[in-house]
Parts: C-alpha cells; sequence; structure tokens
C-alpha cells in the first residue's frame, strides 16, 4: 500500500484518476451532445476519460517501478503561508490595506527557520510603506486603506 | 524593403521615453529576479500581470518580455559568484563559471557570459524578425482542422521535452484543459463548473492560477530551506577577459546562438534546455573536453549564448501561430489577452505596431542589460545577499495587491491561496506545474476549434486526417510521441536529464 499512498507517483496516478472521475461525472450534469453539435459537457467528458486512464497508466507505473519514498508534508509552512494570504484578503476589505499589509508580513515571516521580532517589524513597516507608494499613490489603486 | 519600414516603425514606438521606460524597467527586473535565486521569471510575471490592466499593451509586453531576457543575463551572475542557479537556465553555468571564479576569473566569467549574451540577443533577434512574418503567413491558410491539430502539436512537443516523466506531463496538461472549461460555455450559455460562484462565470482567472502555482507554491516548498544559512560570495577583481580566453568564447557563442535559437523555437524549448544542449555539444566539439568542469571559458560562453538566444526566438510560436512554448510565454500569451489581443497570425496585420515594438525592444533591451550587468556588477553582488526571509513575505505583498487589483474584490487572492496550496501539492508528486497552464491557456482555443471543425464536418473526424496540413501535424505529434516511448531514445532522453541534475 506504501507504494501507492507514500510514492510521487502513488499519488499522482490517485489524483488523476480521482479528478478525471470528478470531471466526467460534473461533465454528464450538461448536456453532451453529438460530435457534429457538441453540447456544454462534451469536450470536459473526453478530458475527464483521458485524464481517468492517465491516472490508471500513472498507477500502474507507481506499483511497478521503483519506490521512491516522499518527503513529508511541509504543512507548518503549507499552512502558514496559506493562512498569511488568507488573513490578508480577508483583512484587506474590512480593515483596509495598512492593517492587512502588516498582518500578512508577520503572520507569513512566523514560517521562516530564522525569526527575528525587531526585523520582521521593520519589513512590515517598509513593505506596508513600499505598498502604499507603488499601488496608492503611484498607480492610484483603489484600495481600501484603513476601516475608519 | 518591407522590413525595413516594419524594423523602422518598431522602433518608431520602442523608442519613445515612455517606452523605453518600461524596457528598462523590465531588463532592470529581470536582471535582479534573476539574481535573486528564489525568485524566478514565471513568479515575476505573474506577479506583474495585474499591472499591464492599468499599462498600453506595447508597453506592458516590453516590459513583461524584458524580465524574460533580462533573468538570463542575471541568472549567470548568481551562478558565477555564488555557485547556485539564479535561474533554471543558468544551472550548467555554475560548472564551469564558478570554477573561472574560484581560479580568480570572476570577472572575465562575468563579462564572457554578457558579452556571449548580447551576442545571441542580436543575431537570434534578427532571425524573430525574418522567420515570423513567414510563419504567420503560412499560419494564414489555416481553417479550424489545422487550428486544432496544431495545438495538439504543441501541447504533445511542449510536454515531451518537458522535464519528467511524459506521462505525468500529458496529465498536467489535462488537469490544465480541464480548469479551461470552467465559466461560461460560450456556445450554450450554460455555466459548467462554476459551483454557483459568479466570480467564476468568466473562468478561472489565469492571473490567480499562474500565481497560485508558480509564486505561491514556490514559497511554501522552500520556505523552510532557503530560511537557513548564507551564501558566499566570491570576489571579482578584473572584468577584463583575456586575449585567449575572448578567442575560445567567440566560436562557442556561435554555437551556442544557433542552438539556442534552434531549440527556443520549438515547443517545449526555451532557455533552460537550449543551455543544457549547448553545454553537452561544446563538450563534444572540444579538443580538451577534460577541462569542461574545470573552468572552461566554453562552457560559460555557450550555454549563456543559447539561454538568451532561446529566451528570444521563444517569442516566435507564440506571437506567429498564438501557441506557447512554455510556461512564460503562456504568461505572455495571458498578458497579450488580458489587453484584448488575441495571439495568432493576425497580430502581425492588425497589431502590426505591437508585433514590431516587442522585437525591437528586444534589441534596445539587451544593449541596456550590458550596462546593466557589467559596469554595475557590484549592485548585483550586494542583491544577492539580501535573505529570502525578506524577500518572500516582499513577493506575497505584491502578489496580494495585484490579484486584488484584476476585479477590486478578493476572490482572485483565495483562488491564488487554495491554488498556491494545488501547486505545492502537485510538486510534491513530482508533477511540473508549466503543462498545467499550457493546457489552461490553449484549451478554450482547443474547444472552439474542435467543434467548428466537426460542425463543418457533421461530425466526422477523419477531416483531421485528410486536410494534409492538420494530417502531418498529427504524424509529427504521434511520431514524437513514439520516439519517446521507444526504449532506446528514451534512455538517451534520461542521459541528458540526469547530466542536469
Amino acid at each position: 500500500m506504501n507504494r501507492l499512498f507514500r510514492s510521487p507517483d502513488g499519488q499522482a496516478g490517485i489524483f488523476f484518476l480521482g479528478f478525471g472521475l470528478l470531471t466526467v461525472f460534473g461533465a454528464l450534469q450538461y448536456p453532451v451532445g453529438t460530435p457534429a453539435q457538441m453540447g456544454p459537457g462534451f469536450f470536459p467528458l473526453v478530458l475527464g476519460m483521458l485524464l481517468s486512464l492517465v491516472g490508471i497508466a500513472v498507477l500502474f507505473q507507481a506499483l511497478k517501478g521503483e519506490f521512491v519514498a516522499m518527503p513529508s508534508v511541509d504543512w507548518r509552512s503549507a499552512s502558514i503561508i496559506t493562512g498569511a494570504i488568507i488573513l490578508a484578503a480577508m483583512l484587506l476589505m474590512t480593515a483596509g490595506l495598512l492593517v492587512a499589509i502588516p498582518v500578512l508580513v508577520i503572520v507569513a515571516s512566523l514560517a521562516s527557520r530564522t525569526f527575528n521580532p525587531v526585523a520582521v517589524l521593520g519589513a512590515a513597516a517598509f513593505l506596508t510603506a513600499m505598498a502604499y507608494f507603488i499601488f496608492i499613490w503611484g498607480l492610484e489603486l483603489r484600495i481600501p486603506l484603513l476601516w475608519m | 524593403m518591407d522590413i525595413v519600414s516594419n524594423l523602422s516603425l518598431g522602433f518608431s514606438i520602442s523608442l519613445t521615453l515612455y517606452n523605453l521606460a518600461f524596457c528598462f524597467i523590465g531588463v532592470l527586473l529581470g536582471t535582479a529576479i534573476g539574481v535573486l535565486p528564489g525568485l524566478g521569471p514565471l513568479a515575476t510575471i505573474s506577479m506583474l500581470l495585474p499591472l499591464t490592466y492599468t499599462l498600453e499593451p506595447v508597453s506592458s509586453l516590453i516590459m513583461l518580455a524584458g524580465i524574460y531576457y533580462g533573468a538570463q543575463y542575471g541568472g549567470s551572475t548568481t551562478a558565477i559568484l555564488v555557485n547556485l542557479p539564479g535561474e533554471s537556465s543558468s544551472v550548467v553555468t555554475t560548472l564551469d563559471g564558478h570554477k573561472m571564479a574560484l581560479k580568480g576569473r570572476a570577472g572575465a566569467a562575468l563579462a564572457i557570459a554578457a558579452l556571449a549574451s548580447v551576442f545571441a540577443g542580436t543575431i537570434s533577434t534578427a532571425a524573430v524578425a525574418a522567420f515570423s512574418p513567414l510563419l504567420a503567413s503560412v499560419a494564414f491558410s489555416f481553417g479550424a482542422p489545422e487550428y486544432f491539430s496544431l495545438m495538439v502539436m504543441g501541447l504533445v512537443a511542449a510536454v515531451i521535452l518537458a522535464h519528467g516523466s511524459l506521462i505525468k506531463a500529458i496529465g498536467m496538461v489535462l488537469v490544465g484543459l480541464i480548469l479551461g472549461c470552467v465559466g461560461i460555455d460560450t456556445n450554450s450559455g450554460v455555466y459548467r463548473f462554476t459551483f454557483g460562484m459568479l466570480e467564476l462565470g468568466s473562468g478561472l482567472e489565469f492571473v490567480a492560477l499562474a500565481m497560485g502555482v508558480f509564486a505561491f507554491a514556490d514559497i511554501i516548498a522552500n520556505v523552510a530551506e532557503k530560511t537557513t544559512g548564507a551564501p558566499i560570495i566570491n570576489k571579482i577583481t578584473s572584468l577584463w577577459p583575456s586575449r585567449k580566453e575572448l578567442r575560445d568564447a567567440a566560436p562557442a557563442a556561435a554555437r551556442g546562438t544557433l542552438i539556442g535559437s534552434v531549440l527556443g523555437i520549438l515547443p517545449g524549448g526555451g532557455a533552460a534546455l537550449a543551455s543544457f544542449a549547448a553545454y553537452t555539444i561544446e563538450k563534444r566539439v572540444s579538443k580538451t573536453p577534460e577541462e569542461f568542469g574545470q573552468g572552461a571559458v566554453q562552457g560559460v560562453a555557450g550555454p549563456e549564448a543559447a539561454n538568451n538566444a532561446a529566451a528570444q526566438t521563444a517569442f516566435v510560436p507564440m506571437l506567429t501561430l498564438g501557441i506557447p512554448s512554455n510556461g512564460v510565454m503562456a504568461l505572455m500569451m495571458g498578458a497579450m489577452m488580458i489587453n484584448n489581443i488575441s495571439p495568432g497570425p493576425q497580430v502581425m496585420t492588425t497589431n502590426p505596431d505591437i508585433f514590431w515594438a516587442l522585437i525591437t525592444s528586444m534589441w534596445i533591451g539587451n544593449v541596456m542589460l550590458v550596462v546593466l550587468n557589467l559596469p554595475m556588477v557590484g549592485l548585483w553582488v550586494k542583491l544577492i545577499s539580501v535573505p529570502y526571509r525578506f524577500l518572500y513575505p516582499a513577493i506575497l505583498v505584491f502578489c496580494v495587491i495585484g490579484l486584488f487589483s484584476i476585479q477590486n474584490q478578493t476572490f482572485e487572492i483565495y483562488t491564488a491561496a487554495l491554488f498556491g496550496l494545488f501547486g505545492y501539492l502537485l510538486m510534491r508528486m513530482k508533477c511540473e506545474p508549466a503543462p498545467l497552464l499550457l493546457g489552461f491557456v490553449l484549451g478554450p482555443m482547443l474547444e472552439v476549434n474542435l467543434r467548428r471543425t466537426l460542425l463543418l464536418s457533421r461530425g466526422d473526424p477523419s477531416v483531421l486526417l485528410t486536410h494534409p496540413i492538420s494530417a502531418a501535424m498529427l504524424g509529427i505529434a504521434v511520431l514524437l510521441l513514439l520516439t519517446v516511448i521507444l526504449p532506446q531514445i528514451r534512455k538517451k532522453r534520461e542521459e541528458v536529464f540526469t547530466e542536469e541534475d
């Protein structure tokens, strides 16, 4: 089972097969039509079937080939970076740019292996000022600045 | 005479102060991100795509192109001085360039790299100017079946020349094609795969997808490793190469230019592949192959000429056929579509100003790059020492604001964040994200042309084979696939790529 779930090929095969089958299922919710008069479901249906076949081929390769172990998922980095981006998006419309950018920089910096609070605060201030001058002052983008 | 009037039209636009400024910004940024090992042209161009909404189309294309070929210059600086490839295309430059630096010839290596690059850039841009109109005039006679087959051939070739597993690259193209289906179907008006989200009506945002899989995924994958330790930078003494070094470098640069120009045009080619091929060939033609890896000047000149030549000729299929040959060209195509220019042979007749201004700007940009890279090399050395822990928050800030500015809404930021996570998981499965982007860009066009083909033939797919040009292109696609599947050639391909690692 390790070969299937813990090798790059195994996981890729499962992903391709799963995504392909989901696409087939989704495409069948729309009219498929005929080759001469294709409906909206036709093209994705064909793609989904092809991808499922590719998925099966990759799975075979995983079972047959040499087992290559994968490094474990770096959940720490993944969740901090993704979380920082989502947090910034939520703050951008509610609290404004001048809050969202420092929060983005500070939270994202937690993913670094060397964390120096003074340097991070300095970077946050610098990047916020730069964002303000480039995007608000220079390019005149309309972004909420501060909730007040 | 025609080409003269075209070029003068191009220069009349690219030499305006406004466009010169954007060309300069492009090559400056390109050099900077080329120098920085943590940031490549893919991430940078996707980061700057939202800006192109506010700029003139010509200026934004000139700037984005400058980033791509500028990165080829910058990448060699880091390769030579720190033994880290600033760009994937300068991996081979580390082999001999860094050895030269260890021998105290860092300045000479930098000078050779820059001179070989500018030589290659000048020649290959002339090739682009000469070949593009020819190719475009052929493409004008294309109907829907020819276009469909051309895109299939382009995707197959791109997949074959791509690094890594063939079958997984095909899978990634298909995933990209499927993601391209999201949005309102133009023929029926049906909302496909939008899951009730109105924002998805116009399809997944190209910029969000590109930023997610290139910029965000890359940060997630590298943040732990790259925030430890600092690089050791070699000293530069004199920038002047010796007479012997120049004599050895010149023929290598000429060969590199030729190889790079050819490989750049091929779908799936591009700068990285060209530099590997050039290095292999230099080693083979050399009378003293044992010097390679010990600081052979040909090992710097050849690959550096090749990667720059390829970075310019890669524009040919994108500009003339509307087929992106690699990830960066897919982004350039996206930039054109954002500005309502649909890439293809008609660009040359409907927007000759844009086409020729872009080409002439490459000459100007290459000249700027030599000035930027040689006398100012000290500045770039300082940039290498900017730690990644400051770099990646800056990338995130630019991306987040850029994503917001596309539609003045946060939907695209969330989309990109999810694609970042998705792209990271794909990287772990050893699936390259570039084929996904190619599929995504070509998907809608592939579908439209397939529909048109089969509508005209009343559902009979054999037209794809009875039209000679279409049949020839599908034949090439099949042949290409066969060559890879046949064991002997597959072994060769693996050899080429293991040298790369």
